[in-house]
């Protein structure tokens, strides 16, 4: 029986769209179908419709990137992706294993990314994106995808990168919790 | 290479390219995973047009909705590409419509056209 699952759920009135299971497989075209499908009877307020989707999907295609395979030697990547409403706008949240090498890169950014004010990141986004023909050969987008939910959000990210075993073996657990603001004098 | 179009998926824009007119139009949402794969028939036929035929003027329209982090790092070598083909003498408009209630896609038109210093370059907010 598969574990996947998508769709609205009903075990956190706050939630309104949760995917998890193997993303090695999972087609990106169908969950997005299913997200817009999701906005439009949510119902999301129309101008935090495109932040929310636009990090949605940077936050699903780096699982499918960058998730570590499980450990049985499969292909399977396991990872979960949700969003919901917040007070003050709405969330998204994902989880995937990561290779420790890849935890340590994806900690320096974020932190990084968590130092600077929204005019600081508005900046080095359009810096690297200057300079993005340099290619980083690890990063497809250039290093532009974390910039961009940070840009998108005000900076409103928050992370947890923890080994899965006590001595610190692999692989590390990453989970990203995303804040999206609904605009001014509209209510989420 | 000649004239061609692409129609949109889901993820991937449709694409015409006209070599009559001069006119390359891009339209719909831009998020494949691996936006080289998706992007190179249009370098490769926009580069050729532009070193071979040296169009007076060349129009290129964005009607993009989402476009993810790697197919930006995309659009921006195609407005290079663009801009190079402007300051060589030919007459470039580049025109980036975006949805009103858009303001990712508003930001992201500005941000691409900064680089450009020569083609000539217009934002309009239009619904999708």
């Amino acid at each position: 029986m598969s574990r996947e699952r998508a769709g609205a759920t009903g075990a956190s009135a706050e939630e309104l769209f949760r995917f998890e299971g193997d993303f090695s497989s999972v087609r990106i075209d169908w969950l997005t179908t299913e997200v817009r499908r999701r906005m439009e009877t949510a119902p999301v307020a129309a101008r935090a419709r495109a932040r929310l989707f636009a990090s949605f999907v940077e936050m699903t295609q780096n699982i499918i990137q960058y998730a570590a395979p499980d450990g049985d030697g499969g292909h399977r990547r396991s990872g979960a992706i949700a969003f919901g409403r917040a007070p003050d706008g709405y969330w998204i949240r994902s989880r995937n294993p990561v290779r420790s090498t890849h935890a340590e890169r994806l900690r320096a950014r974020l932190e990084r990314i968590r130092s600077m004010d929204p005019e600081e990141i508005v900046a080095a986004y359009r810096a690297r994106l200057t300079t993005s023909r340099e290619v980083d050969p690890l990063s497809r987008g250039a290093g532009l995808g974390l910039l961009g939910i940070a840009r998108s959000t005000g900076g409103a990210l928050s992370y947890q990168l923890e080994p899965s075993t006590p001595s610190g073996g692999e692989p590390f657990m990453f989970s990203l919790h995303v804040a999206v603001r609904a605009a001014p004098g509209e209510s989420a | 290479m000649s004239s061609f179009r692409i129609d949109a998926s889901t993820i991937t824009p449709a694409v015409h390219f006209d070599e009559c007119t001069s006119r390359l139009v891009l339209e719909g949402d831009c998020y494949p995973e691996n936006p080289v794969t998706f992007f190179e028939p249009i370098f490769g036929a926009l580069e050729s047009h532009l070193a071979t035929a040296r169009p007076a003027t060349f129009v290129a329209d964005f009607r993009l909705r989402y476009v993810n982090s790697a197919s930006t790092v995309a659009l921006h070598r195609l407005f290079s590409v663009l801009d190079l083909a402007s300051e060589a003498g030919a007459r470039v408009r580049i025109t980036w419509v975006h949805d009103p209630e858009d303001d990712v896609n508003e930001e992201l038109g500005h941000d691409l056209s900064s680089g450009c210093r020569h083609a000539e370059f217009a934002q309009q907010a239009a619904p999708a």
